[in-house]
């Protein structure tokens, strides 16, 4: 049985088709990209699995679990980790102080109010060992505001990792990197992921980052499947080749 | 930090017996007003929720003192837990339906609230005494002399102050910051944003219900003013002034406040032209507030020592 499943999701906005009849299937330890130009409909999928938009019609089960129509503060504690497109930390906290509230939200302890946030030393050790996962140990006593673009992902990273997920999904990791930082940070996701064998779903418009980092690639145009295969089958696949000529050139 | 904190409190603790008569009145105002204003700020700085109808919560606190000892003949010092209770209810309701809405919505929502209650209290003639308000409350023991509800009020607004810090630092509190800085990603954690916002409304809404109590103590009558939207902007004005990013801003802003309008008012009656003239001065050259002020030494080294 795949992890995540979503069957034959639909979804319109006014009238506008976003997404029609979109089915998929991710297997335990993948690593699976949603791909496709601007305007595919990789972000509204991406929603809809996410619990921010509702689905018109379809599916998604997560490990047996119909999560259709689960709101997304409650799917993280399902064992979902959740990165959104162009999501900034609490800008407002240190980065020691972001991943000890996600790891306390998942424990479900942000209702306490009388302790200071990092005497929760379980949680705040947690949280540094998280931090430590993703590279930020001597950055962890800095506010977030302060930190670079590709900082930010790494930190965002480790909120979503807080959620102590078996699937983590991500939109656009790359998106707002410089070139380097984007091949630095495929190879990031690539050893962390298969190091703590957590199984990703993600998005991602630059073709030549997905083929390097995805095991498995589903190609959406205009809200519809393309293609969907290894790789190779993509790069080889017609199809794929002329959507992405046609939109990019 | 610590230091100031400790010299204001000597300071605060002493200035009873510095001060005449009309400076005491002046001053217990100016601690009444700023436990408001830090109340007002536990919800507008932690969660960027700008209520308009704290006037509400103020004015339910007092009312629902001045009407258990005017129709019940209470002691004055025992409605005080009651009177919390009227206003964390008032606030549950107001906070309930308004934390849905954001922005301008959330503020235009409370205070339509707000100029709904001050109407039924304006009206009522037959149980709140209408505009004739209630008159000749008369509190006794230690509220009953200006020394004594001068403490009262200072160790209200040390106590507020105390309970704001403590949860501001909390998972809870963070937690609202949180969802401040960004909804989505505090949805993305696992967090429901819905309840800490109220739950952030009751408490504010609360400990201005408190500040409502002492305001009827002080003047020994409730009129339908406390609930009108004036009194709203007054506890937004003090905050504006004083910084509402500071813990403490909202203290020197109502302390700015009152002291400025006692002052001017002894000279001029053109009060609020004054006042327009404070608030536009501050808008366009301290944006932060006057407590920035304390700190333009520091501020201004910042930069250089980053760079």
């Amino acid at each position: 049985m795949p992890l995540l499943e979503v069957q034959r999701i639909s979804k319109s906005f006014e009238g506008f088709r976003a997404l029609t009849d979109v089915s998929l299937a991710v297997e335990e330890g993948a690593l699976y990209a949603l791909m496709g130009p601007n305007g595919a409909g990789k972000t509204t999928l991406f929603n809809v699995i996410t619990g921010r938009y509702t689905l018109d019609s379809g599916r998604v089960v997560f490990a047996g679990q119909d999560i259709s129509r689960t709101r997304t503060h409650r799917i993280i504690h399902y064992g979902i980790g959740v990165s959104f497109q162009r999501a900034i930390p609490f800008p407002s906290m240190t980065v020691l102080e972001n991943v000890t509230l996600a790891v306390l939200a998942l424990n479900r302890k942000t209702r306490d109010f009388a302790r200071p946030l990092l005497s929760y030393r379980q949680a705040a050790k947690r949280a540094e060992e998280i931090i430590a996962w993703v590279g930020l140990d001597h950055l962890k006593r800095q506010v977030t505001a302060a930190l670079p673009q590709g900082d930010l992902k790494r930190v965002d990273i480790a909120l979503a990792l807080a959620s102590n997920p078996r699937l983590l999904l991500l939109d656009e990791p790359l998106a707002g990197l410089s070139r380097p930082e984007r091949v630095q940070m495929v190879s990031f996701i690539r050893e962390l992921l298969r190091s703590l064998g957590i199984t990703l779903l993600f998005t991602e418009h630059d073709t030549e980052a997905v083929l390097q980092l995805a095991e498995r690639i589903m190609v959406l145009h205009r809200g519809a499947v393309l293609a969907e295969g290894t790789p190779t089958e993509i790069r080889s696949h017609p199809g794929v080749q002329e959507a992405f000529l046609g939109s990019e050139a | 930090m610590k230091v100031k904190l400790a010299v204001a409190a000597v300071v605060l603790a002493v200035l009873p017996w510095f001060l005449q008569d009309y400076g005491l009145q002046v001053a217990i105002q100016a601690l009444v007003l700023a436990g408001f204003a830090m109340a007002f700020n536990l919800l507008f700085r932690n969660t960027g929720l700008l209520s308009f109808g704290h006037a509400a919560c103020f004015g339910t606190g007092g009312y629902a003192t001045a009407l258990l000892v005017s129709k019940l003949g209470w002691n004055f010092a025992a409605t005080l837990p009651l009177a919390l209770v009227a206003a964390a209810l008032v606030s549950l309701l107001i906070g309930f339906f308004s934390v849905r809405l954001t922005k301008i919505y959330f503020t235009m929502l409370t205070l339509a609230f707000a100029q709904m209650l001050w109407a039924v209290v304006h009206k009522w003639y037959g149980f709140t005494g209408g505009d004739n308000g209630i008159t000749s409350l008369l509190p006794s023991g230690l509220l009953g002399n200006p020394k004594g509800l001068y403490y009262a009020s200072l160790i209200s607004l040390a106590v507020v102050s105390a309970i704001i810090h403590v949860v501001r630092r909390s998972p809870a509190g963070y937690t609202l910051r949180a969802v401040r800085d960004n909804p989505a990603r505090a949805e993305a954690i696992g967090i429901s944003a819905f309840e800490y916002m109220v739950a952030a409304f009751v408490l504010s809404g609360t400990l201005s219900g408190l500040a409502g109590f002492l305001q009827v103590a002080w003047q020994h009558s409730a009129f339908p003013d406390l609930f009108y939207w004036t009194t709203s902007a007054e506890v937004i004005i003090a905050v504006i002034l004083g910084g509402g990013s500071e813990f403490f801003g909202p203290v020197v802003g109502a302390v700015v406040l009152v002291v400025l309008e006692a002052v001017v008012r002894s000279h001029t009656q053109y009060w609020p032209l004054a006042l327009g003239f404070v608030l536009l001065a501050m808008v366009l050259f301290f944006p932060s507030g006057v407590i920035s002020l304390f700190h333009r030494r520091q501020r201004e080294e910042a930069p250089r020592a980053a760079a």
